[in-house]
């Protein structure tokens, strides 16, 4: 599953570690999200979207999955 | 205002150095009682030595590959609780054996036995307690590493058990089953490299 994470969190100069933070999760997973090495929970996605105030679709892309 | 803290900042306690001063500990352990059993004349000061040497030298290698990133509180946590415990393992270990040859109530002669279970009940509960309080991919990683490291460890024992049978192999240890928990433990820090290295990237 792709997903905007990086630019999102480029786009508000947040480190890997600062948004792990907000997140509550380590800076492993927000990283592995980033790279496409692991898709998050439902409940992770949400927390994503809530920290970005953004819809989680416009975050996340299921691709082909869909 | 703490002076001291301002003329030393206080360093990060990271994975490295973690790894590093347990090594160092370890080795320095293994070669005083070395040298301790040698002048005393212990013979099994010998075992225990290089025992610890070995391990130490594991922990200052895989301090190199380490992360210097500062420890979740969640981890310092489990190294506070882990630590202790697995010292007292490692004291009751080499202790309940020359305690056994003292007492020949079979009571008694059961709780020397069973000593060096109860550390480890403890080391469970930190790691237990580790991984409840860790993040759902940790969780995950931890999953994938016990499974395979529970099935590798269950496929060689099944397999040193058929050679044992046939009079091929001998494990050449009285109580085979007292390998079994440090072989899933060494299993599972092996099966959890390679997860991670597969979530995590080289």
């Amino acid at each position: 599953m792709k997903n905007r994470l990086r630019q999102l969190r480029a786009k508000r100069d947040w480190s890997q570690a600062a948004l792990a933070e907000r997140l509550d999760v380590s800076r492993q997973t927000v990283n592995a999200i980033e790279t496409g090495r692991y898709d998050p929970s439902l409940p992770l996605a949400f927390r994503i979207a809530r920290v970005f105030d953004l819809p989680i679709e416009s975050i996340f892309d299921p691709g082909d999955q869909a | 205002m703490n002076t001291r803290q301002t003329a030393r900042p206080q360093q990060a306690m990271s994975r490295k150095r973690v790894l590093r001063i347990s090594g160092s500990i370890a080795v320095g352990a293994g070669t005083a009682v070395m040298v301790a059993g040698a002048l005393a004349g212990w013979s099994q000061a010998n075992r225990i030595g290089i025992f610890l040497l070995a391990m130490g030298g594991v922990w200052l290698a895989f301090s190199l590959f380490a992360s210097r990133e500062p420890l979740h509180p969640r981890h310092r946590r489990f190294l506070r609780e882990f630590y202790p415990a697995i010292v007292a393992y490692m004291v009751l270990v080499f202790a309940y054996r020359p305690l056994l040859g003292l007492v020949e109530l079979p009571l008694l002669r059961a709780a020397i036995a069973l000593l060096p279970v109860l550390p480890i009940v403890f080391v469970v509960r930190a790691m237990v307690r580790k991984l409840r309080d860790s993040d759902e991919l940790e969780q995950r990683m931890q999953l994938e590493a016990v499974s395979i490291a529970s099935i590798s460890v269950g496929l060689l024992s099944f397999a040193l058990a058929f050679l044992g049978t046939a009079g091929v192999f001998h494990l050449g240890q009285d109580q085979p089953l007292m390998l079994v928990l440090p072989a899933l433990i060494v299993g599972h820090a092996l099966a959890l490299r390679v997860v991670r290295r597969r979530y995590q990237g080289p």
